[in-house]
């Protein structure tokens, strides 16, 4: 028995000067409307964690090659610090139709790292502490130990 | 910028079509999930052997090979490499989903005889996006 998959990822990322870059990752050399907005194409991976029952924010990699569109997203996006990522995975079908099953999360950027041949984008999961688990409470010592300079929080 | 390969008409060649990028997870139990990362095939294949050629044929080639530095700049094939094949079938090979071409190793030169040649080529058609 054989099951077939086709997934694609759109990617929206809002920088903090309020551009917005739109990426989609499987239809190759083509320009797919999704939500009434343009994503190009790159061939890009992203990988990591959603979320986790600690309430600590996950990290979340996304791959770029070295071209001129991701250096130019890293390089006008301000490293990629505090962007706005709403990334949707989308099942498609042989035909390429855009209207399968989807699911978006949204990612906080925190940071970008160069090398000769690929840009790593960070980011962590936005959502993760507001939870069953944190209501409605101050965040103290107690509960979430020393506060941290940046988004990872951690449950005591 | 990357030039036309020469026009020449090769003694043999053989076409090997691209592959989907997909990617197989096997069960314990057997059964397979199969997934598909993109839409276009990629990585054809392309071998072209010009027999008992004369030098200036052998230089042009390896004029080539250098200008498109040696397999990173890639280039378009003209349609006398696919002579014998039929309009439809060359629009198959010669430049699938856009495709452009790449040395995928240095051309290998044969000496025959004075002033002829054999000259070996290899390629490699990538996705150009």
């Amino acid at each position: 028995m054989t099951s077939e998959i086709r997934i694609c990822n759109f990617f929206r990322l809002t920088t903090t000067a309020g551009k917005v870059h739109r990426f989609q990752n499987y239809f190759i050399g083509e320009s797919k409307t999704f939500n009434g907005e343009v994503y190009l194409f790159s061939p890009f991976q992203a990988d990591g964690a959603l979320a986790s029952l600690n309430g600590d924010n996950q990290q979340l990699r996304v791959l770029f090659p070295s071209q001129e569109v991701s250096i130019r997203l890293v390089e006008e996006g301000d490293g990629n610090r505090l962007s706005v990522l709403a990334l949707t995975t989308l099942w498609t079908n042989a035909s390429g139709a855009l209207n399968g099953a989807q699911y978006t999360d949204y990612f906080v950027g925190v940071g970008a790292t160069f090398n000769e041949d690929t840009i790593e984008l960070r980011f962590r999961s936005s959502m993760d502490s507001v939870g069953a688990g944190f209501p409605a409470r101050v965040l103290s010592v107690d509960n979430v130990g020393i506060l941290p300079l940046d988004a990872a929080l951690s449950l005591q | 910028m990357s030039q036309t390969f020469p026009t020449l008409k090769p003694s043999q060649r053989q076409f090997t079509l691209g592959a989907f990028p997909t990617k197989v997870y096997r069960s314990l139990a057997g059964t397979t999930v199969k997934r598909s990362y993109g839409n276009k095939p990629s990585g054809f294949g392309l071998t072209l052997e010009f027999s008992n050629v004369g030098d200036a044929i052998v230089l042009q080639i390896l004029n080539h090979y250098n200008v498109t530095n040696g397999g990173f700049s890639r280039f378009a094939l003209p349609s006398s490499i696919f002579a014998g094949m039929s309009a439809a079938l060359i629009a198959q090979v010669q430049a699938p989903y856009n495709i452009r071409w790449e040395y995928v190793s240095a051309p290998s030169v044969q000496s025959v005889y004075n002033g002829i040649s054999t000259v070996s080529v290899e390629l490699l058609g990538e996705l150009d996006v």
